[in-house]
């Protein structure tokens, strides 16, 4: 009988253990999921999917606000890739049914200096918020700019008013 | 019994607890740090600092913490109650924290910081040591101070064809005195920073050594770092595009040590990246090595999806209209291809063809589809991607056939049977694959681009009979590209971009509202000759805008009310006179100085044709590059009711368009490429017109 008491004891104490691991694992260290982020080429029009890793948060939001800062950071210095201007960051992001409303930073009105660069940017953004897999059901990015909706960039040429979706581009 | 249960499942409900509580655990508080804080020569104040753990934890919104950020050129993304803390170095790498997760990745190399972050109401804790040595600054104690050392923190050595790039990445501007220097060695000396790497390292290649020794107090070192290559070698100081980096060239005597001049033995050059190994570890020759954050593991974050088969670039899913696209007598052309895919995961290939064609689509039973456009070239590069698509897994456009039989072949592998649209339209074809299955699907089918228009599909099995040749049919207008100018209007409304206190972009001594005039007015002296009725949106150096579209707009509660009023006056000017057409010139930038060329952005599918007359008119004879026809959300070709197209003539950015831009006489050719495109997109003026210029 104490034999019976012990071993149930044991098996008891190792599902426990095996829990609380397997919750902490799961919290901390997350699966080693992956997200596709895409930068546009100095053409202007191509757009590089590369992969990276998710933290351990993987909430749509947390999501979104990931990939969106990874998209303004943009690839590595040794890659040629039109980039958010130097500065650009998020300020908030939300998720309105199919449609992900990102408040950029004010930095990105910088890149009003042609059609290029708002056109390759805003491309880059809206292929990673709408990509399928990252962040299902949603194909279509609004665009605020410190905390405002915005027609276009100051001086700019591309349009903001209306969410953005790929067929934009 | 029961009380024995009863223990062993308190136990575990404690351990549960527990468990939980270790996830999102604030780390404890302790006190403020007895220290001062300097970075640079100046004093760091931050307002609530608390030392913990062997780190300083700081408030995300902290003004000390900010101001560390700017003052190497970071920036930060972070939103109240949001897990993810990310944080941009000045030279693009990605530094991310995560609420409840001590561990850090930088640039794709995963660290552990002495506490995770952690929610303190409406803000987030970090730790500022952390944050700080992966922004390549290092925290030194310093008496009772502690000392924030801007430091050289990267090194990265790349091969290039014959010749070796060594590039520096510093925290702060690296301002530099040359202190001793041979063809193969050169010694530099950089005020103001530390440096993290190890003092000698052996390189191998087209190097041999790099020495880097650090002197002076912790408030203001000064790093000396030497390059030697072998003997013989030669080296260049390389202007780099950020004052973080910097950059010396070295190769053996007759290679160009310009960057901007094309890399010797391209074809076997190497481009290497940069992270990935520990300072202080080994450096395979010519491998990229840098400074790694503090507890360093292998990479796991960050990493390029795997090459194309056949040394391509990575895969590319694009919008790319192609270049080349001059059409020639007898084959078509495939003058562009758009890859695309869709938010249901589908995807679409749009080949743009100039002249007719037939085209047969075959399915084989081991996934492959392809389609055949006969007697076709292929004008621009053949394309070989894998698209990150659940219906494709490749997607391969290619010239086959002969001179003789030219064919263009569009191969999918398809994951699955997937159905796959094909519709042709004038000047173009599109593939649409599903993204599902379908146990109905059609094997063969073909069809024609171009003239009257055939398409059809069968169920055939590929035994089945051969398809009948369809013969190409000549065309039946000289007004392919345009609407027949039957309704008597000759209007056509022309938009310098920007003026008055708008000045667009400005650079290398040139104005785009200046160059934007310019060109228009010549264009209006051609197109009046020709017999048109031509409208500027403005004469002068202005910013034309409707009062009482301001007026309007300010009231109407929608955003940025002024910038849009500005805008709709120009597109109002051409809906208002009807006009048949609008061309808005314009003068692009880009960061790099590489990127040139002149590009037609369109938005509406009525733009298209227009957009295409004006790319084949203008770049013949402007011998700018070609960077095609882009679709785009632009504001004056989206909200004018005609066709129109914004061109960006050239890159006010770019030496080679520079020259042109700044010439007289290009100016001139310019508008009469676009006056040339005009003329070929809308052919004839109306009857009414008392000129024409046919």
């Amino acid at each position: 009988m104490r034999a019976q008491r012990l071993i149930a004891l044991i098996v008891a104490l190792a599902v426990v253990i095996f829990g609380a691991w397997w919750v902490i694992k799961k919290r901390h260290h997350g699966g080693g999921d992956s997200i596709v982020v895409y930068y546009t080429k100095t053409d202007g029009t191509t757009e590089v999917p590369w992969r990276v890793t998710l933290g351990p948060a993987r909430d749509p939001k947390s999501v979104a606000f990931y990939a969106a800062a990874q998209v303004l950071a943009g690839p590595s210095s040794d890659i040629e890739a039109i980039r958010f201007p130097a500065g650009t960051h998020v300020r908030a992001i939300e998720l309105d049914g199919s449609t992900v409303e990102v408040d950029l930073s004010g930095e990105v009105g910088k890149s009003a200096e042609g059609g290029l660069s708002e056109t390759a940017e805003f491309k880059s953004l809206v292929w990673t918020l709408t990509d399928p897999k990252t962040l299902p059901g949603v194909d279509a990015v609004r665009v605020r700019v410190d905390g405002t909706r915005v027609a276009t960039l100051p001086g700019g040429h591309f349009e903001l008013d209306e969410p953005l979706s790929r067929s934009n581009f | 019994m029961n009380h024995f249960r009863v223990r062993i499942f308190s136990a575990a409900l404690v351990l549960a607890l527990m468990a939980s509580e270790l996830a999102f655990a604030p780390a404890r508080a302790q006190s403020p740090p007895a220290t001062t804080f300097w970075f640079a020569g100046t004093r760091l104040i931050f307002d609530s600092p608390v030392a913990l753990d062997g780190d300083v934890a700081v408030a995300v919104r902290d003004s000390g913490l900010q101001r560390l950020l700017a003052r190497v050129g970071a920036s930060i993304s972070y939103e109240p109650q949001q897990r993810y803390i990310v944080i941009t170095s000045a030279d693009r790498r990605i530094i991310s924290f995560t609420v409840g997760d001590a561990r850090y990745a930088v640039a794709g190399v995963v660290a552990s910081a002495s506490f995770a972050p952690f929610f303190d109401g409406n803000d987030v804790i970090v730790p500022l040591y952390a944050i700080a040595r992966a922004l390549y600054v290092q925290p030194i104690a310093a008496g009772g101070d502690t000392v924030f050392e801007p430091q050289i923190g990267a090194l990265d050595v790349r091969p290039d064809g014959r010749r070796t790039i060594v590039t520096l990445h510093a925290a702060t501007a690296l301002k530099y005195v040359k202190t001793s220097e041979t063809p193969e060695r050169l010694s530099v000396t950089f005020s103001g920073v530390g440096s993290a790497l190890s003092p000698n390292r052996h390189i191998g290649g087209g190097i041999d050594d790099v020495d880097v020794a650090v002197s002076g107090p912790v408030k203001n070192p000064a790093s000396t770092v030497t390059i030697t290559a072998p003997k013989g070698a030669q080296h260049l100081i390389a202007v780099t595009a950020s004052p973080y980096d910097f950059t010396a060239v070295f190769g053996p005597p007759g290679v160009a040590l310009d960057l901007d001049a094309p890399s010797p033995n391209a074809a076997s050059g190497v481009s290497g990246t940069s992270g990935g190994m520990a300072a202080g570890g080994p450096a395979a020759a010519g491998a990229p090595v840098a400074a790694a954050p503090p507890s360093a593991t292998p990479p796991l974050v960050a990493s390029p999806l795997p090459a194309a088969p056949g040394g391509q670039p990575p895969p590319a899913v694009a919008t790319v209209p192609q270049t080349e696209a001059t059409p020639q007598s007898g084959a078509a052309s495939v003058t562009g291809v758009a890859v695309d895919v869709r938010s249901d995961g589908g995807l679409d290939v749009r080949l743009s063809i100039d002249g007719t064609a037939t085209y047969d689509w075959h399915r084989l039973r081991d996934g492959r589809w392809y389609l055949d456009v006969a007697d076709s070239k292929l004008r621009g590069p053949a394309r070989d991607e894998r698209p990150i698509s659940p219906a494709v897994e490749s997607v391969r456009v290619r010239q086959i056939g002969s001179p003789d039989a030219p064919v263009v072949r569009v191969a999918f592998t398809l994951h699955g049977d997937r159905r796959v649209d094909v519709t042709p339209a004038d000047g173009s074809l599109t593939l649409s694959v599903a993204n599902a299955d379908d146990n109905d699907l059609a094997r063969t089918g073909n069809g024609q681009i171009g003239g009257a228009t055939v398409a059809s599909s069968s169920a055939q099995s590929p035994a089945g009979p051969p398809l009948a040749p369809i013969a190409p049919q000549p065309e039946t207008t000289p007004w392919k590209f345009g609407p027949p100018a039957a309704d008597g209007n000759r209007t056509i409304v022309i938009d310098p971009g920007h003026g008055g206190d708008d000045a667009g972009t400005a650079h290398n001594g040139l104005v785009e509202k200046e160059l934007t005039l310019a060109i228009s007015l010549r264009l209006r002296t051609l197109l009046t000759q020709a017999g048109w009725n031509v409208r500027l949106t403005r004469e002068t150096d202005i910013d034309p805008v409707s009062p009482e579209l301001l007026s309007a707009f300010a009231g109407d509660g929608r955003p940025n009310s002024s910038d849009r009023a500005y805008l709709q006056t120009r597109c109002d000017v051409a809906n208002a006179s009807n006009a048949r057409l609008f061309i808005s010139i314009h003068v692009n930038y880009a960061d790099a100085t590489s990127v040139r060329g002149t590009t037609f952005y369109y938005t509406k599918p009525q733009d298209v044709p227009l957009a295409q007359a004006l790319e084949r008119s203008v770049i013949p004879v402007a011998g700018t590059q070609d960077d095609g026809v882009v679709k785009s959300n632009l504001y004056v070709t989206k909200h004018t009711n005609m066709p129109a197209v914004l061109i960006e003539t050239g890159f006010i950015s770019n030496p080679g368009d520079v020259r042109l831009l700044a010439d007289r006489n290009f100016l001139q050719t310019f508008a009469a490429g676009i006056a040339a495109g005009v003329k070929a997109y809308a052919g004839a003026l109306p009857a009414m017109s008392s000129k024409t210029d046919q």
